[in-house]
């Protein structure tokens, strides 16, 4: 079992994700190496949360401060959870869809699409140039496994194919924070202070597997999507 | 040995190559063979004499600069250490400035060195290399054993002005030290002139007519119009300088005048721009602004002008004047003395230039009908601050992980000190680095222990709901340990707040800003609690000391060891998060999304929300529910 899941984590899992460097020495029979190996079989979720938390915070910030969509991003967007439909635990009824749970600033936000409207709704500012936009700064970042068995939505062949210390089928927490500048393209210098509003910004996201990439990307490694997607978005902004 | 060395038009006769970079008239001696010599020109004894003929244009093609002799492999400082302290002689001149000579382009400096030299020859060649004027004096530095001769031509008559030699135990002025000198003191000008021009009482900086001011005229400001710009931006800069607050300096110049002024094109005082940002009235009375385009480069710029005067440009003719001048300056409340926007529309147009942060809006808790992140919460925090250890027991076990961030992550600032040690800020580790598995820490003991390493701390209470902003909404897809085949309900809580803390190790007593995220799922079997905490993740930052004079409650040390684990009595008191925070614009939110769920009219939705349920959501549904059956049937929107 244990022979096999390695093989598959070595070959699938974490080929994606993980350095070169990781993978020789996972390969590698040395004694140092066996003790490295061990340590990094350990905490695989952990590293691969990390990676993929690092690979997730620049892509999303990145949109945002360049005002790209992001809505893709949710799960409300995602064919498997679209489609998904089973009892959930809470309630007798079958629930058709997992949709993702924004909150922005304390409210609630029906869908990715109107997420995309309220952001840029606070820079629709038409006679402002163009280069004093709104822009995220992110100071830092941190991620932890939350359940690493997630099976939501899983098709058969990837619950198959990826066991629960893999570092795949991770539902992964993931919190942000640093500074939103309402006013320049770039961090203020003494001279155009004047033009910012300066917030504290803290994001919480639950990311989930997108299995279709994932899928994907088993076959062939070079395709190129993001693994992971946004099941829960908690926004605030405030003042520092 | 010596290196090679390039061409030196014959720079054996010391006398007639001087290092001035012009040919000079006379003294051109017979060219004799070269005596070889080191690339500083001096000579070199045992060289085969003529034997190197130049190779070339040298970089060095200068000798006899006139320094002493020395030899090859000695490096410059050592030199330079020697002839302070051994060989030279500083002798100081006074004269030249009184003499015809002081006109010419180097100030006669250049001619006086011939002068003395040429009065020195009959008894010793001299070679008199660069001299410094500093002030009315010249200095030159000279061989200890020449400084005699030279000190004898004292009184001597030099292009009509008497010279007074003398040696001097004086550091000789560097050129740089000049400069700076002289700068410090057009600048102390240049104070005197904004001293003079600024007007406490109306905090106005008058710049106006910059070119009849007497002090800026003996300065030679105007003379060409690039030194003019120069010296415009040297007063505007110093006027941004002599305020490092910001706020400060808008405070306390809201206004400059630069009527009068000749201004073509506003590039020419764009600085101003930069300077003070934040200006509210600006006069341009009487420039020579011909072109709406000669003001085009400040669009953009002052966006708090409010008043601004052109009256006596030619640009106030244009057609399109008004509207262009208008839509670059979204506060301008006065043209030319007439209002052009009234303070409440100006204020209107100012936000359509600026991008505008998303809105607040009060906690936000979709925690179910148990209410489990407000009882949690409250116990949470309750126990953090009195018993870190019986917490743990409580919420935490061995699959909890716990992990934390500190803001400032650097241990050389002792305020963080008790966090960085554990700070996992992936953003600055790297999602590679050793410690970004190592620092989640797994499992109450080890939890418990870091906790306990923390410093002591006090939170407000819960309901205290300003000082806390709590969003929560439950989730699926969390493994239940009970029933590994199915996943059950999650709950993540985040919280931000801040909180009292009491370093005692570092003697630190101050208040700190913290975000904390929970996630909470099912517990197994025989926990105190049906849910546990699967991840705590803690950021802190923001720390600042007590305001000086504040008399603060000692915060006690949260008990270390727990003898037996209390139980944490339910709460039973319903939290209401947000209560003391509903603003207008929540309310009118609120009653429609009432309306919406429920189907009331707005009218109802606001006296149910209104009424005892006192703007909080849950008691509203709640109190909709119970009455909904006794409603009348214009309560509700027709269908």
């Amino acid at each position: 079992m244990a022979g096999r899941q390695r093989t598959n984590f070595l070959k699938l899992g974490v080929s994606n994700i993980l350095p070169v460097q990781t993978l020789n020495f996972l390969h590698l029979d040395t004694t140092k190496k066996k003790r490295e190996n061990q340590y990094a079989m350990d905490n695989t979720n952990s590293l691969c949360a990390a990676e993929a938390g690092q690979n997730f915070v620049d892509w999303f910030y990145t949109q945002l401060n360049s005002a790209k969509p992001i809505s893709s991003a949710y799960t409300t967007n995602n064919e498997p959870y679209k489609s998904f439909s089973s009892p959930l635990p809470s309630s007798s009824s079958p629930t058709v869809g997992i949709k993702s749970d924004i909150c922005l600033n304390g409210r609630v936000i029906s869908s990715p699409e109107e997420l995309e409207t309220q952001l840029s709704s606070s820079k629709q500012f038409p006679k402002c140039p163009a280069d004093k936009t709104v822009r995220y700064a992110v100071e830092s970042f941190d991620t932890t496994v939350v359940n690493g068995d997630y099976r939501v939505a899983c098709p058969e062949n990837l619950l198959e194919i990826h066991g629960k210390d893999d570092g795949v089928r991770m539902m992964i927490s993931l919190n942000v924070s640093g500074t939103v500048y309402y006013g320049v393209d770039k961090l203020p210098k003494e001279n155009n202070e004047s033009y910012v509003v300066r917030k504290h910004f803290n994001d919480h996201f639950l990311l989930v597997p997108n299995w279709d990439v994932i899928g994907r990307q088993n076959k062939n490694k070079n395709f190129v999507g993001r693994r992971y997607i946004i099941a829960s978005h908690i926004h605030r902004a405030f003042d520092d | 040995m010596a290196p090679p060395t390039g061409p030196r038009g014959g720079n054996a006769n010391r006398l007639s190559t001087r290092s001035t970079t012009a040919p000079r008239a006379g003294g051109i001696s017979k060219r004799r063979n070269a005596v070889r010599t080191d690339r500083d020109g001096d000579v070199s004894m045992n060289g085969p004499a003529g034997g190197n003929a130049p190779t070339g244009p040298g970089g060095r093609g200068r000798g006899g600069r006139g320094r002493g002799p020395r030899s090859g492999g000695r490096s410059r400082l050592v030199q330079n250490i020697r002839d302070h302290i051994e060989t030279k002689a500083i002798i100081k001149i006074h004269g030249l400035k009184n003499s015809k000579a002081a006109g010419n382009k180097d100030g006669g400096l250049r001619g006086l060195l011939d002068f003395l030299e040429r009065k020195t020859a009959k008894e010793k060649t001299i070679v008199l290399s660069r001299g410094i004027i500093d002030g009315d004096w010249v200095w030159i530095k000279v061989k200890k054993e020449d400084a005699p001769i030279i000190l004898r031509l004292n009184g001597f008559t030099y292009a009509g002005a008497p010279l007074t030699i003398q040696e001097t135990t004086e550091i000789m002025p560097t050129p740089t030290a000049i400069v700076s000198r002289e700068a410090a003191e057009t600048k102390a000008k240049l104070l005197t002139v904004l001293a003079n021009r600024y007007n406490a009482e109306q905090k106005v900086l008058d710049l106006s007519a910059l070119g009849t001011d007497p002090i800026l005229g003996n300065l030679g400001t105007f003379d060409s119009q690039s030194l003019a710009q120069k010296s415009f931006k040297a007063l505007v800069h110093l006027v941004g300088s002599q305020y490092t607050d910001p706020e400060e300096k808008r405070a306390a110049i809201p206004a400059v005048s630069l009527a009068r002024n000749d201004i073509t094109d506003v590039e020419q005082v764009y600085s101003l721009a930069t300077s003070l940002p934040k200006l509210l009235r600006l006069d341009l009375t009487g420039n020579k602004l011909d072109n709406l385009s000669k003001i085009s480069k400040w669009k953009d710029q002052f966006r708090y002008l409010q008043e601004l005067h052109l009256t006596g440009n030619p640009v106030t003719a244009q057609p399109n004047y008004l509207a262009e001048i208008l839509s670059w300056f979204p506060s301008l409340q006065i043209l030319d003395g007439q209002q052009v926007r009234t303070p409440a529309e100006a204020a209107e147009n100012f936000k359509s230039y600026m991008p505008q942060p998303i809105p607040e809006y009060p906690s936000n808790m979709r925690d179910g009908e148990a209410n489990v992140a407000a009882s949690f919460l409250t116990s949470f925090f309750d126990y953090y601050d009195r018993d870190r250890s019986a917490l743990v027991s409580q919420f935490y076990d061995f699959e909890s992980s716990f992990t934390l961030i500190s803001k400032e992550n650097t241990a050389r600032d002792k305020s963080w000190k008790a966090y960085s040690q554990y700070s996992r800020n992936i953003q600055k580790l790297g999602p590679r680095n050793r410690q970004t598995p190592e620092r989640v820490y797994t499992g109450s003991k080890k939890i418990a222990e870091i906790w306990n390493s923390l410093p002591a701390t006090r939170h407000p209470i819960l309901a205290e709901a300003v000082t806390w902003i709590v969003d929560c909404h439950t989730f699926p897809g969390i493994a239940d340990p009970n029933n590994p085949s199915q996943f059950a309900m999650g709950l993540v809580i985040n919280v931000n707040g801040s909180f009292e803390e009491a370093d005692t190790t570092q003697n630190l007593f101050g208040v700190r800003k913290f975000s904390r995220n929970f996630i909470l799922g099912p517990s197994l079997p025989g926990a105190p609690y049906p849910y546990r905490v699967i991840s705590d993740h803690y950021t802190v930052y923001g720390w600042k000391p007590y305001p000086p004079g504040t008399v603060v409650a000692p915060i006690a040390p949260p008990a270390t060891v727990t003898t037996t684990a209390p139980a944490i009595a339910p709460v039973t008191t319903e939290i209401s998060p947000g209560a003391a925070r509903v603003d207008d614009v929540t309310k009118t939110q609120m009653i429609q999304e009432l309306s919406r769920i429920t189907g009331m009219t707005a009218e109802y939705s606001q006296l149910c929300l209104s009424g005892a349920a006192d703007w909080n959501w849950e008691m509203a549904l709640k109190s909709f529910e119970e009455t909904k059956a006794a409603l009348p049937a214009n309560a509700f929107i027709a269908a």
